[in-house]
């Protein structure tokens, strides 16, 4: 689906243990979903860092370097990413 | 003098409806949770010869009229065509606000950017260069805001008059430049839509031909005649899916975020780089899996015991001050204007006072409630409230976001009904709209603190709390009825939510809507409470029984008397089958505390003859100020001593109570007359069934019209009958399940 092709393994946001950065790389839903995630900056190829997670619960995750979000357990399963060792400020380009 | 009219649009939480405040001055409630602002609220302000006319649009993160409040905005700005946009911009969470302020330089708006929250970016070490940010977005005009602060509003006026006024698009500043090949297409829909005359002429094409491109189906709609152009939408839409493997609306939406994390690379310096902030510091712990829920629970205790028992010294001491001297002086002046023992006296003293001041001697109950509420949304922990209850909410079939509408049903129903337009889902509005009459409002809460301190005395608070808590299973109980039962096929709700950053609460923010909402209160009191009163003081009066005179009837023996006797039995079963109770109920269907306003005209008002000597007008006054100052001083004890009686309820803890003042003022006797009069119309274990009943039926007139407003007479009517049913139901059970237990 998505532009970028990496070589690195993909797991849903909702495996993902606090502290760790990572990369949206796909989003399993329909367009609805993708708009709405897209308004709250969650596009895809944003770097994503895990504040909150492996709760069971719902997480809390930065976006945009200061916006935290709670992105509820059924949203975490359906959105992919990647682990991203280059952090947060690596560049915005895809 | 020209009117010129600004629209103040922005994300949730930016902080719009401080500064819309700070401007116009205007009372109006603010929060610190997303969407707290639903509808649209004005306010005139004169700057120089013009005459400002601010308009506060809802928090929104995009204008793609996908929810109710971006719609409102969207439909706003389309068809309202203000002078000019203020964009309210949140300074320490820049990146993700530019994405609303790029679509409202699409929309071509005569646009000012107000970097609001600078202090809380400046405490974080971000350095945002204004200079190179308003050049970067084609001009704007950027100013510098701490609107709690009321900082920088002179400079905000400034560019607001500096703007021309005439009525025109702004002039093309920062465009979207996309790439191919959604450029290419977009151009040639943009020529396409530029060859209709009506089309051209209502909208910018360049802007239409990208929210067509973008999928929105309220423009689809709209445009929906010219076939054309939809049929070209597709087309184009399926050769860009085709050639990139993506939606349209995908593509633009990254581009706008590729532009926007190049403008925040050279506009924001950080000069330290937080991984943890203060905030999430804090979440660690209030947002804890595990701790969340048990810290929500002992905030929420210690709320209501601040309203139900730190408050009752000022409660008691308006009562004494509207049943003392107040009654006397008005007797006593209409005695002196020779009108003492006529109807009209009894219509002002039985009616009015008894009516409105049975009900006023609750302003300091309430103005705790709302401080509570006002406390906990300016901090940012309601949004955490939601957070942490997601997980019970699902599985209620809702999710977290429900419960903030829940919450604010605490306060008053009204405003919860609205709230619920923050949802994405029509099926969770409905749902969650049906649940918020089962939290049991402000006005529901004098009702229970008076039987609870009659019956129960200084236990008065465990009363109240169990209150609470049997709203929310009922809510649960009726929300799984209609998830699991009604709605078996509504999807699982996505739960995505902004959580602000913590702050200290701004005391004007807090005080504005202690006084707003107590405010509306008070004017419900002056209004629709004194109608009912007036009304139910005439249906008193009316005789239909018996052989007795105009506003001189025993009040069985009058035309209320009789309707709610003839109901009454249908009540027998909940244990209070009396017509007292039952009148008392219908009239709380103009607003609950009518029913205390009844009670006061049943069991008290008619037959209270009290030949009491009335004191000097010096001595009265100097008793009211001797008893505010005691009161003042209970309430501080109350505080106190909320630490001890919150650790007693741990098993085998005895930590004894504060005692300055009074003595033990919770065995005290208590002396109204209303309370020792429902002491003996109910047994304990009816009072309890009767607020059982109270906090269960249907809410009154202006939640039931709120609720008809957004989700139409049918809904109304299946909540009015359901309601009713259920406090029927849980009333009897509880009375009969209780007289089983042998209580």
């Amino acid at each position: 689906m998505s532009a970028i092709v990496e070589p690195r393994p993909t797991l849903p946001l909702s495996m993902v243990a606090s502290q760790q950065r990572v990369r949206l790389v796909e989003i399993r839903g329909g367009q609805r979903l993708r708009k709405r995630l897209a308004d709250l900056g969650l596009t895809l190829g944003a770097p994503l860092r895990v504040v909150q997670g492996n709760s069971g619960g719902p997480m809390i995750v930065a976006v945009k370097h200061d916006a935290r979000m709670a992105i509820g357990r059924g949203i975490a399963h359906k959105m992919i990413v990647t682990l991203d060792p280059q952090g947060d400020s690596a560049p915005h380009a895809r | 003098m020209p009117v010129v009219r600004i629209a103040l649009a922005g994300n949730p939480n930016a902080g719009k409806s401080t500064v819309f405040n700070a401007l116009t001055g205007a009372r109006q409630h603010t929060g610190n949770w997303p969407g707290k602002t639903v509808a649209l609220k004005t306010g005139r302000l004169p700057l120089n010869s013009h005459q400002l006319e601010l308009v506060d649009l809802p928090g929104t993160y995009s204008l793609n009229a996908f929810s109710a409040e971006e719609v409102v905005t969207r439909d706003f700005l389309l068809d309202e065509r203000p002078d000019a946009v203020v964009a309210v911009v949140d300074a320490s969470n820049l990146e993700r606000n530019l994405y609303l302020v790029m679509q409202l330089l699409e929309m071509r708006v005569p646009l000012i950017v107000a970097l609001n929250m600078c202090d809380v970016a400046e405490d974080r070490a971000i350095v945002i260069d204004r200079a190179r940010l308003s050049a970067q977005l084609g001009g704007v005009p950027v100013v510098r805001l701490v609107g709690t602060q009321q900082i920088g509003l002179d400079d905000l006026k400034r560019a607001i008059l500096d703007l021309p006024h005439d009525g025109h698009l702004a002039p093309r500043t920062a465009e979207l430049p996309l790439a191919d090949p959604v450029a290419s297409e977009h151009a040639a829909i943009q020529r396409l839509i530029e060859r209709e005359p009506k089309l051209a002429a209502r909208y910018d094409a360049r802007w239409l031909a990208l929210k067509l491109l973008e999928q929105d189906e309220d423009l689809l709609s709209r445009i929906s005649e010219y076939r054309a152009v939809v049929g070209a939408v597709e087309a184009a839409s399926e050769r860009i899916r085709a050639a990139t493997g993506e939606d349209p609306d995908t593509l633009i939406a990254d581009r706008r975020y590729q532009i926007i994390g190049r403008i925040a690379e050279q506009v924001v310096t950080r000069q330290r780089d937080e991984a943890l902030t203060r905030s999430d510091r804090l979440d660690t712990v209030l947002a804890h899996p595990r701790w969340g829920v048990p810290i929500f629970l002992l905030l929420m205790w210690l709320v209501f015991q601040v309203t139900a028992n730190a408050s009752a010294p000022l409660v008691d001491w308006i009562d004494s001050v509207i049943n003392g001297p107040l009654v006397r002086w008005t007797r006593a002046g209409l005695g002196a204007l020779g009108l003492g023992e006529t109807w009209l006296a009894s219509v002002i003293i039985d009616g009015a006072i008894a009516g409105v001041g049975g009900v006023l001697v609750f302003i300091p109950v309430l103005l705790a409630l709302f401080m509570a509420i006002a406390v906990l949304e300016d901090s940012g922990y309601m949004a955490r409230a939601a957070f942490v209850m997601d997980r019970f909410m699902q599985k209620m079939g809702l999710h977290g976001k429900s419960f903030l509408p829940l919450l604010v049903g605490f306060g008053c129903t009204v405003p919860a009904i609205y709230a619920t337009r923050t949802l994405e889902h029509s099926e969770d509005r409905k749902i969650t709209a049906f649940l918020t009459t089962f939290m049991s409002c402000g006005a529901r809460l004098p009702i229970y603190v008076i039987f609870g301190t009659a019956f129960f005395g200084g236990a008065s608070g465990t009363l109240v709390f169990a209150m609470y808590l049997a709203g929310i299973g009922v809510a649960v109980l009726t929300s799984l009825l209609l998830t699991r039962v009604i709605y078996r096929n509504k999807p699982v709700p996505p739960f995505v939510m902004e959580l602000p950053p913590y702050r200290v609460p701004n005391r004007r923010t807090v005080a504005t809507q202690m006084w707003t909402q107590t405010r509306d209160f008070l004017r419900r009191a002056a209004t629709l409470i004194l109608a009912a009163s007036l009304a139910i003081w005439l249906l008193l009066a009316l005789p239909v029984r018996g052989n007795h005179r105009f506003a001189d009837v025993p009040p069985h023996d009058s035309l209320f008397g009789s309707v709610s006797a003839a109901l009454a039995p249908a009540l027998r079963p909940a244990g209070f089958g009396t017509w007292q109770a039952t009148g008392a109920l219908i009239t709380g269907f103009s607003a609950k505390e009518v029913v205390i306003t009844t009670m006061n005209q049943l069991y008290v008002g008619r037959d209270e003859v009290q030949e009491e000597v009335a004191g000097s007008f010096v001595d009265d006054a100097r008793a009211i100020v001797s008893g505010l100052g005691e009161a003042v001083v209970l309430t501080g004890q109350e505080l106190v001593n909320i630490a001890p009686r919150t650790l007693n309820v741990v098993p085998g803890v005895t930590i004894p109570e504060l005692r300055i003042l009074g003595g033990d003022t919770d065995d005290a006797p208590n002396t109204s007359q209303l309370q020792s009069a429902l002491r003996g119309a109910f047994s304990p274990l009816a009072a309890v069934a009767f607020n059982v009943f109270v906090l269960l039926y249907v809410p009154c007139i202006a939640a039931i019209s709120a609720l008809r407003h957004e989700y139409g007479a049918r809904w109304m009517l299946i909540q009015a009958v359901y309601t009713l049913g259920v406090a029927w139901w849980g009333a009897i059970l509880v009375y009969q399940g209780g007289r089983l237990l042998g209580f």
